[in-house]
């Protein structure tokens, strides 16, 4: 089967309508605002996840950087007093 | 080893205050200067963010591509460290153009969901995405797992041009209005709000990207440390 010249779908909506190529202006929309609902879930569920992954992102990190500085200052204070006892 | 944490300079908060300023500018001029669409009215607005968000997810999984590319090539922390972090961002804006591609099918198609080609491997794109998340959460951190991993990696970004292309090739009832030959946007305010959409995505990406990376760079010099510390008696078995 030759894909590239093959349309396995047609190019309408499920409604019926063809495919969109293009958005136009135009204040001769009835009500352009009734579809205004799905828009502000649309926006609030995108920005809801995407802030939602930036707090976990920022407070892990703050979380690991803190512990990352308390073990390496462990370390640093107790391997020079342990050095000298590993040669006994 | 130095008790000083990596800390970060200007460029991260900088990058982070620019992406955001433009996504407010995105929202300005989307909602009170695009003009309304002739037939969808304010749903067209959700384009505006689809489509960038969709792209978003393009540049994370293309960041895991590169670094398991890396990774395979030489076993670098940093490439591995920028393959997991591309891959949960490919995995959040994946999963962010399905819902609001679903919430714009609604009102446009009368359906939510369509079984065509540019849905559907978008979101077999998203479910590799998500397989490789859960495979870095949950199956271990040795070679063998980020090897396989990376591999997942490679691969997964083979589909990223079957999905720009699916529309084109296999007919559906997608809208193509940025790659497409009919319209486009039709008034200049619809293309600012769109370039002003698209740049404050690559730009918040690229934040998401970096910020993870570190992330799983201080997680993987964590656990370095912690060996260092159980061999030298520091801490406890049950570190």
């Amino acid at each position: 089967m030759n894909l590239s010249t093959t349309t396995l779908q047609p190019d309408t909506t499920p409604s019926g309508a063809p495919r969109v190529t293009g958005f136009s202006a135009g204040d001769a929309a009835q009500d352009p605002m009734r579809n205004f609902g799905f828009t502000v879930s649309a926006y609030a569920i995108i920005w809801a996840m995407l802030v939602g992954f930036w707090l976990l992102s920022w407070r892990r990190q703050r979380a690991l950087e803190a512990r990352l500085g308390e073990v390496e200052r462990s370390l640093e204070k107790a391997a020079p007093a342990r050095a000298p006892a590993s040669k006994n | 080893m130095s008790a000083q944490t990596e800390r970060p300079g200007l460029g991260y908060p900088a990058l982070v205050v620019v992406a955001g300023s433009l996504v407010l500018a995105t929202i300005y001029w989307a909602f009170m200067r695009a003009p309304f669409e002739m037939v969808m009215g304010a749903a067209q607005k959700i384009f505006y963010f689809h489509v960038p968000v969709a792209y978003s997810m393009y540049l994370g999984a293309t960041a895991c591509c590169v670094g398991s590319i890396l990774y395979l090539y030489n076993q670098s922390e940093k490439g591995d460290a920028a393959a997991r972090a591309g891959a949960e961002v490919a995995f959040l804006f994946g999963a962010m153009t399905e819902v609001s591609g679903i919430i714009w099918a609604r009102p446009i198609w009368g359906v939510y969901w369509s079984w065509e080609p540019r849905l559907l491997t978008a979101l077999l794109s998203t479910m590799v995405y998500a397989a490789y998340v859960v495979l870095r959460n949950f199956a271990g951190d040795g070679e063998a797992e980020r090897k396989f991993a990376a591999a997942l990696g490679v691969l997964g970004a083979a589909n990223l041009p079957i999905i720009h292309y699916a529309v084109q090739k296999w007919g559906g009832n997608h809208p193509a209005v940025v790659t497409g030959k009919g319209g486009g946007l039709g008034h200049p305010d619809m293309k600012i709000a769109f370039a002003l959409g698209m740049i404050s995505f690559t730009l918040f990406t690229a934040s998401l990207v970096w910020a993870r990376a570190r992330l799983h760079l201080a997680r993987a010099r964590i656990e370095r440390a912690e060996e260092r510390a159980l061999e030298l008696g520091l801490l406890g078995d049950e570190a």
